[in-house]
């Protein structure tokens, strides 16, 4: 009869246990993917032979926010047209919402909305017949077009020629489109790009909004302020590569300068010194400007996005 | 299907919300509808001709009317005869005098008169001179017609002029089918629907059933309008109507993809209507015709349309100008979806 020691060193039993394991490690990995609701390894993409986006990678959790940030000719247009599949990579794959782009584009195109910088709507048609006709595409039957229109302000519009609209309001007529399908994902390519500040701000609602529901956003914009205030996570892009990605705040608190700005009265005139607050001695210097001087103002700045963002790139982010 | 429909139904109604093409669209099919019916619809098939003879005008008159399909109108002198063809009241005038003797022979035609007209009075004074001198040519002379005769089925112009009509309105499907397909380029509203479970396939599928749907609306329409519909000439008529809207979108696949602009659209797609409607010219202007024109794909279309709309023929005649068409469709199409395919992937 054979004994437990007899079992453990059997190959049968060393068999099962690799199978056990490469199962567990797959079941993980599954568990891991499905968490992830799009995700992105080694896209590349070059126009005539120049690298437009070079080997990127990142992944967007589900219910997350990831702001894409980049100057003009960055790859981030190019990098969203391939994670919607308007583009295929030349090297690397995409996954979203755990579907391979290249098998499965049409399935899961069904679950996204995507919102381009483009105004590309029909502009002969009305607000409502563009949202019908982007609904039927999708065969979704029963629309509540009203209550779309009422959550971006253009109810009234409704049957108004959308060549008569606004810039803001075409911008948010295009984001009540991407939503016709009730998408999990969206992609949204600079969506507040100069919009008067009602539409931005109607617009970052619909975001939010969106977010709440547990929509996963992939967003691209210029606007550092947008960026950090709805992204959970953000990614520099620059030539073609991804430089950074984290939450707006450990960016700020690992690369950022937080400082501690005073104005005092000297000689007849104002001067204005900057403090680290890192500094150790910073409250003896703080003591010694207050006995000598009259402070005029003394105020903390943390670092921005935009500071950050020259950190990594070298590169303003607008211009 | 259940996503080809709703953009055809897109299409149709963004091509007839732009003002300038539904105006286009449907201005020219009426007006061309309005000049068919003001044309006259008899051809005008005697030839009339003066004549003047010095002496033996009895003798003349008796062997002039046993000319065909002549109508002569006498003068009293050459002046007088002059004056006919200054008139225009006859189309040529022919004098017969005797100067010393000798027979002389003067046949007048006004500056206006067209050449085949002159030749055609040329022919009639010779004939007619032959027969008054008394000696005709020794020769025997025999008429065979080589291919269908076409001698007591002259067509009127307007029934002509119909064919080209139904080409012109065609042909304006190239900007209406170009100016779309390059706005959803341009625009990027291609873009937009290609994220949609929309294929490109399908969407491709869906540009051309708008426009063999509209263009077939369109010359079945006008087809009415200008009484080319008839129980014989029906679906000859909509086969060969179907052959040329496939032509049509083809050409509009190429134009829309190709062209950066409104402006563009227009200048290459004057282009393409100009070559397409050569061949019906030649309907109307026989004698223009040259070698190349054969290789002009629309003569395909337009001989078979003319020979059913206008002769009575069937499709059974214009198999291999069928097969020909048709073959040029394909290819046709093939390569206006290769090039629309590459500028939207």
């Amino acid at each position: 009869m054979m004994g437990f020691n007899g079992f453990f060193f059997e190959f049968k039993f060393w068999c099962d246990f690799q199978f056990f394991l490469c199962n567990m490690q797959s079941y993980v990995k599954m568990i891991i993917e499905m968490e992830k609701a799009v995700s992105a390894e080694n896209i590349t993409y070059s126009y005539n032979k120049k690298l437009a986006v070079d080997h990127v990678s990142f992944h967007i959790d589900k219910g997350e926010i990831l702001g894409f940030l980049g100057p003009n000719g960055a790859g981030k247009s190019t990098t969203l047209k391939m994670l919607v599949g308007l583009l295929v990579p030349q090297d690397g794959k995409v996954s979203i919402l755990g579907m391979n782009t290249s098998k499965e584009l049409k399935k899961i195109q069904a679950q996204i909305g995507v919102c381009f910088e483009e105004k590309n709507l029909y502009e002969e048609m009305s607000a409502v017949e563009n949202l019908k006709f982007f609904a039927s595409l999708f065969g979704v039957r029963r629309l509540d077009v009203v209550a779309l229109l009422k959550k971006v302000n253009l109810s009234v519009e409704k049957r108004q020629k959308v060549a008569s609209f606004s810039k803001g309001m075409k911008q948010r007529l295009m984001m009540a489109r991407t939503l016709v399908n009730y998408p999990k994902v969206l992609f949204l390519d600079e969506p507040t790009d100069g919009l008067d500040p009602v539409s931005a701000r109607a617009v970052r609602d619909v975001i939010l909004e969106e977010k709440g529901k547990g929509a996963t956003i992939f967003l691209t914009t210029h606007d550092m302020m947008e960026a950090d205030k709805l992204s959970d996570r953000v990614a520099f892009i620059n030539d073609g590569k991804i430089s950074v990605i984290d939450t707006p705040e450990n960016l700020k608190h690992e690369h950022g300068k937080r400082i501690l700005r005073i104005c005092y009265r000297l000689d007849g005139g104002v001067r204005e010194e900057e403090l680290s607050l890192e500094d150790k001695d910073m409250s003896k210097r703080i003591d010694e400007i207050s006995s000598k001087y009259s402070i005029l103002d003394m105020h903390t700045e943390e670092a921005t996005l935009e500071d950050i963002f020259i950190k990594f790139t070298g590169r303003k982010l607008v211009g | 299907m259940n996503r080809i429909l709703p953009i055809v139904k897109k299409d149709v109604t963004q091509i007839f919300r732009n003002r300038f093409i539904a105006v286009i669209t449907f201005l020219a099919i009426f007006i061309y509808a309005v000049i068919f019916h003001i044309m006259p619809s008899k051809v005008e098939e005697a030839y009339s001709m003066g004549f003047y003879f010095e002496k033996g005008r009895e003798v003349a008159e008796e062997q002039i009317s046993k000319e065909e399909g002549l109508e002569v109108v006498w003068a009293d002198d050459e002046e007088g005869l002059k004056k006919l063809v200054e008139n225009e009241d006859v189309q040529a005038g022919l004098s017969f005098t005797l100067p010393e003797g000798k027979p002389k022979i003067v046949l007048y035609t006004s500056s206006q008169t067209p050449e085949e007209i002159r030749e055609a009075g040329d022919v009639i004074a010779r004939e007619a001179a032959y027969n008054l001198s008394g000696y005709p040519l020794n020769v025997e002379f025999n008429e065979v017609v080589i291919g269908p005769d076409l001698i007591g089925m002259q067509v009127p112009l307007r029934n002509k002029m119909r064919v080209l009509f139904v080409v012109v309105i065609l042909a304006v499907e190239f900007y209406a089918l170009g100016n779309l397909i390059s706005e959803e380029i341009r625009k990027k509203t291609a873009d937009a629907i290609l994220v949609t479970p929309v294929s490109i396939s399908e969407f491709m599928t869906a540009k051309v059933a708008t426009g063999i749907f509209l263009t077939f609306f369109e010359g079945i329409l006008a087809a009415f309008l200008l009484n080319i519909i008839s129980v014989d000439t029906v679906i000859p008529f909509a086969v060969l109507l179907l052959l040329g809207a496939f032509l049509v979108v083809a050409v509009s696949f190429v134009l829309g993809t190709i062209s950066r602009s409104f402006l563009g659209l227009t200048a290459y797609g004057t282009l393409f209507m100009v070559v397409f409607m050569i061949p019906a010219f030649i309907l109307i202007f026989p004698g223009g015709y040259s070698f190349w024109i054969n290789a002009v794909p629309s003569y395909y279309l337009i001989i078979p349309l003319d020979g059913i709309v206008n002769y009575g023929y069937v499709l059974s005649d214009y198999l291999p100008e069928m097969a020909y068409l048709g073959s040029f469709d394909l290819v046709m199409l093939l390569l206006g979806l290769y090039v629309l395919r590459r500028r939207l992937t």
